[in-house]
């Protein structure tokens, strides 16, 4: 272990720190089309040296297509994309200083580990002997020395990861592209290389791009988040920001879960906005954060299920400042520790369903039907822009 | 299903094999009998020194029209793997023409093209390169333009479905990696056709050793190949036990070159970079 | 069967094994040529391709109701090589003078009852009891020839007399040679003094010798296709066979045909009954017809070979009838011959060593 960390720490002493003004990676206006197919319509982010970002959102969102325009494996209809204040856009992918790890890790079949690791050092013409160096550390760090002579297709998805990983590391770029790198692992696997990609990412300091569409894997790992949807993007933030602020019902539904609720906003005094849900139910509670409408319009209640108490008649309400809604307990799903329960609202809408998660132990035997509360706390109350388009 | 492959292997490959074996070792009686009789004969003429010329020639010709083949049907099956659609099966079917035609009639074409007042005479003429019409019958390479033509699409096709068989990643990766478009081909499109490349070099090598028809109307006496040898044996001089060994002979050569090939293979000779 | 040794003939063995793989095709065929047999009114003809008169056959089949099924080829050792591996249900096939002992030794023709062809006796006595047919009993000729020169007159600076014409290397690459053991060994054996019968090594060699001295100068060793190459002008000189060139005179003057002062060989092409025929009365009612005077000329006069049929000739276009070219005069046929027939052994020896001209 002394002996990864030491030459860890040299790979990362030896890499020249860019120009700390700017971002090290620029995009900006990006339109992409397919055919007919608009996959990305207008997308500008930026990723700082050493940050770990990741593009987030559901298949077809246009995340790998973005990655793939970063990379160069695609040009961008529209749009430029700055590499430490450089103006790639159209420049060949062999010609950028980004490397990538592949979905599928492409590795070469017809190489074994070290030639596939060795693959862009030798492209460098880098000495014989510094390449072998290289590859020893790098196979140092993913933990797979003494793999050298073997071929790729002998190996587990893990290892092949793990190789992959140390192809893209090997020519130590000032940043990494990843596509769904862990998209083929089973869960248990995926749970240990997150943090390992993240140890690694800390310790080399380079920057990563991060492509997946598991919200939980990117809560875990990123720096920053940026969530993708129908090719454009919803909302840039820290992990926590987009999951306590989402600025859109999408952000919200995506990061975690959250009930959703049609409602208007009639009126907004003193702090205290004035709502009415699903057109049945009013409710009014302070509100601190900047309004997304103007009075009178409709908007979106977000509301997470973890954050709804379930209060039968004679329990004791919630403490401090709640807003409480009666209803009906519709149905109730155990999943293992936790305990889902839908609950009927509103009189006319028999679709809006809000469910509600708590902890198993809170759950007495209640049958289906029996009236309930449900408290909110205020601060708990999301509201957003109605859901457009 | 190995019973059918068997026979279908024992039927088309297995019997006529064998038969031309123990023809081959059969004593040839009046006009061409097959006497019963066990004889080295045929064989010690096959081997015969005076035959080398001609088996050296038919190996350079067929090597030739190979290495030729590649180079042509290399680049048509890359640029083919890059089509699709409709686009693809028409040029699949471009290149399948030769077959659609008799034989006789393209060498026939070939003959008027080549020929004195040909096609190649008269554009030679007018761009002043000769003064006089020329014929390229009779030459060598009328011959191996003849193998090129008729063995092409057993050389592109395998190569076409080795080449379409690569991932596009594969290419990504070396470019992302740093290798330009002539490395990335280099050091990954290429090694990873290589058994298209093998395939192809078999499947046009083989017919070309034996081939007969392009000799015999393109070329000249010069010319002549181990093919048209066997040919003379068995439809002219009524010898089939000579022609039978000729044959066995050839046979043996290709195989104990695909075996050596196989071992070469087993023991990684074709493999990697070869730098560590 | 003349020969029942334990002896299996080639035919059978090729029957069971070589053809194999073609078996079922040839089943079929042979099946469905077994169930014509007995129903169809037919004969079964296997010709040199291009040896007949245009309307020659359909007017047979219009006067006598026989369905004429017809098929050709263009070299007759690979027609011989067909038979010989079980191609069967032919009647008829026209096989050259020296062929004839050989299929009558390899049992594939049969006598032809000569006293059912009526017409038979306007043959020309001395085309009759040949050498290859000294009992006239096994073959009835058809048309014959004679193998000489072909050239294209504007090529040659003067015209050839001489066999050595085609040994000249003025010539050099523009010479075709019929692709024959049989005019190639057989001229040169001539050109070196010796006997078409001799089975001397040392003769053999001399021809070898002579022939490879030639290979050089050599276009092609073809049998089909010299024609086509002297029109083109691809060839300037072609030892050749002289129906083939005097057909394509009639279109091309420029081409021209002589039969060198050394002397060469005539040859007669026989119609001969297969063993076994399925048709055999259709097949003698078809030689009969092809025997009248007026078929066999208009037959001449397609193919501009020499018909054997002395009644025909008063019917022979008179350019035709009078061209020495085609029907020489005593004094130049004098110096023609018919090839001996090889036995076995010599045989052997003038395949191998034409073979060995081409390969080496």
């Amino acid at each position: 272990m002394a002996d990864a960390s030491s030459s860890t720490q040299e790979l990362a002493s030896k890499e020249p720190k860019p120009p700390s003004a700017g971002p090290l990676l620029e995009v900006s206006g990006i339109v992409k089309s397919f055919g007919r197919t608009k996959v990305i319509a207008g997308v500008s982010f930026h990723v700082a040296a050493g940050e770990f970002l990741t593009l987030l959102g559901p298949s077809g969102c246009g995340k790998t297509t973005t990655l793939r325009i970063i990379a160069g494996f695609e040009q961008a209809d529209k749009g430029r994309v700055f590499l430490k204040g450089e103006d790639v856009t159209t420049r060949p992918p062999y010609l950028r200083d980004v490397h990538t790890v592949f979905q599928h890790y492409a590795l070469f079949p017809h190489y074994n580990v070290f030639d596939n690791v060795a693959f862009g050092l030798r492209i460098q013409k880098l000495p014989k002997r510094q390449i072998k160096t290289r590859v020893t550390e790098v196979l140092d760090l993913v933990k797979l020395s003494g793999y050298e002579k073997r071929r790729t297709t002998e190996m587990s998805g893990g290892q092949m990861q793990r190789i992959a990983l140390a192809r893209a590391l090997a020519g130590r770029p000032s940043l990494l592209l990843l596509d769904e790198p862990l998209g083929a692992l089973d869960l248990k696997l995926r749970r240990e290389m997150q943090l390992e990609l993240k140890a690694i990412q800390r310790r080399l300091g380079i920057a990563f791009i991060y492509v997946t569409h598991d919200q939980d894997e990117a809560m875990a790992m990123s720096d920053r988040i940026v969530v993708f949807h129908h090719g454009r993007i919803e909302q840039i933030g820290t992990p926590s920001e987009v999951y306590r602020k989402p600025k859109t019902s999408f952000v919200a539904d995506f990061m975690g879960s959250a009930n959703i609720l049609s409602g208007r906003l009639i009126g907004f005094k003193d702090g205290c906005v004035r709502i009415r849900l699903e057109d049945e139910v009013e409710v009014e509670f302070p509100y601190a954060d900047p309004l997304p409408v103007a009075q009178g319009q409709a908007l979106c209640v977000a509301i997470r299920p973890e954050r709804i108490s379930v209060r039968y008649e004679g329990d004791l309400p919630l403490r401090g400042s709640c807003v409480s809604l009666p209803a009906i307990l519709a149905d109730t799903v155990s999943l293992g520790d936790e305990t889902q329960m839908f609950l009927a609202f509103f009189k006319n809408s028999t679709k809006t369903v809000l469910s509600a998660t708590m902890e198993a132990r809170h759950q007495n035997e209640r049958r289906d039907g029996t009236p309930v509360w449900a408290d909110i706390r205020w601060r708990d109350i999301l509201l957003l822009e109605p859901e457009g388009e | 299903m190995l019973a059918p492959a068997s026979l279908w292997l024992l039927a088309f490959l297995i019997l006529p094999v064998a038969s031309l074996l123990i023809l081959g070792f059969t004593h040839r009686g009046a006009f061409g009998a097959c006497e019963w009789v066990f004889t080295w004969d045929n064989f010690r003429r096959a081997m015969d020194v005076k035959y080398l010329p001609i088996m050296l020639r038919t190996v350079s010709y067929a090597g030739t029209a190979t290495l030729l083949c590649l180079l042509l049907g290399y680049p048509l099956a890359y640029f083919l793997s890059f089509q699709a659609g409709k686009r693809r099966d028409l040029f699949l079917v471009l290149l399948m023409i030769p077959f659609w035609t008799s034989c006789l009639v393209a060498l026939y074409s070939w003959i008027i093209i080549l020929g004195r007042e040909g096609l190649i005479s008269h554009l030679l003429m007018r761009l002043g390169i000769i003064s006089k019409p020329a014929s390229f019958l009779g030459t060598p390479a009328a011959v191996i333009l003849g193998l090129v033509y008729f063995y092409l699409p057993f050389m592109v096709l395998p190569l076409y479905a080795a080449l379409e068989k690569i991932p596009r990643t594969y290419v990504e990766a070396a470019h992302d990696l740093g290798a330009g478009k002539f490395e990335a081909f280099r050091k990954v499109t290429f090694p990873l056709s290589m058994p298209g490349v093998m395939a192809g070099v078999i499947l046009t090598f083989v017919p070309c050793m034996g081939d007969f028809l392009s000799a015999d109307f393109l070329g000249s006496p010069r010319t002549y190949l181990v093919g048209n040898l066997i040919q003379n044996q068995f439809l002219m001089v009524q010898d089939w036990q000579f022609g039978s060994a000729l044959t066995s002979l050839i046979v043996l050569f290709l195989i104990t070159g695909l075996w050596a090939r196989h071992i070469f293979e087993e023991q990684g000779v074709f493999e990697g970079e070869g730098e560590e | 069967m003349s020969d029942p040794d334990r002896r299996l003939t080639r035919r059978d063995f090729l029957r069971l094994g070589v053809l194999a793989p073609a078996l079922p095709p040839l089943l079929s065929g042979a099946l469905s040529a077994c169930f014509k047999r007995e129903k169809e009114n037919a004969v079964n003809f296997f010709n040199w391709s291009a040896y007949i008169g245009k309307d020659t056959l359909p007017a047979f089949s219009r006067e006598t109701g026989i369905k004429v099924n017809y098929d050709v080829y263009a070299d007759e050792e690979e027609m011989f090589a067909k038979l010989r591996s079980g191609a069967l249900g032919y009647d008829l096939i026209v096989p050259t003078d020296y062929l004839v002992p050989r299929l009558k030794a390899a049992m594939l023709i049969a006598p032809i009852p000569m006293e059912g062809l009526k017409n038979l006796h306007n043959i020309d006595k001395r085309f009759l009891h040949t050498p290859f047919d000294p009992q006239q009993e096994i073959s009835v000729p058809y048309l014959w020839g004679t193998t000489g020169i072909g050239y294209n007159k504007k090529l040659v600076s003067k015209p050839p007399t001489s066999w050595r014409a085609l040994w000249d290397e003025k010539y050099q690459g523009r010479i075709c040679v019929l692709d024959s053991a049989r005019e190639c060994i057989g001229i040169s054996l001539l050109l070196n003094g010796c006997d078409e019968n001799t089975t001397s090594e040392k003769d053999f060699e001399a021809a070898k010798a002579l022939l490879l001295k030639q290979k050089p100068l050599v276009k092609q060793y073809t049998s089909t296709t010299y024609v086509d190459s002297l029109v083109a002008g691809e060839a300037a000189l072609a030892m050749a066979y002289s129906g083939d060139v005097l057909q394509a005179i009639k279109e091309n003057p420029h081409l021209d045909y002589i039969i060198p002062q050394e002397g060469s060989f005539l040859w007669m092409d026989c119609l001969c009954l297969m063993r076994g025929a399925p048709h055999p009365e259709q097949a003698l009612q078809l030689i009969d017809y092809l025997l009248r005077p007026e078929v066999s000329a208009d037959i001449s006069n397609t193919v501009r070979y020499g018909t054997p049929n002395a009644s025909a000739r008063s019917q022979i276009e008179p350019t035709l009838r009078h061209d020495p070219r085609c029907y020489p005069p005593s004094s130049v046929m004098s110096r023609l011959r018919y090839h001996t027939p090889p036995d076995s052994e010599a045989y052997s020896l003038w395949n191998e060593t034409w073979s060995d001209v081409k390969a080496l």
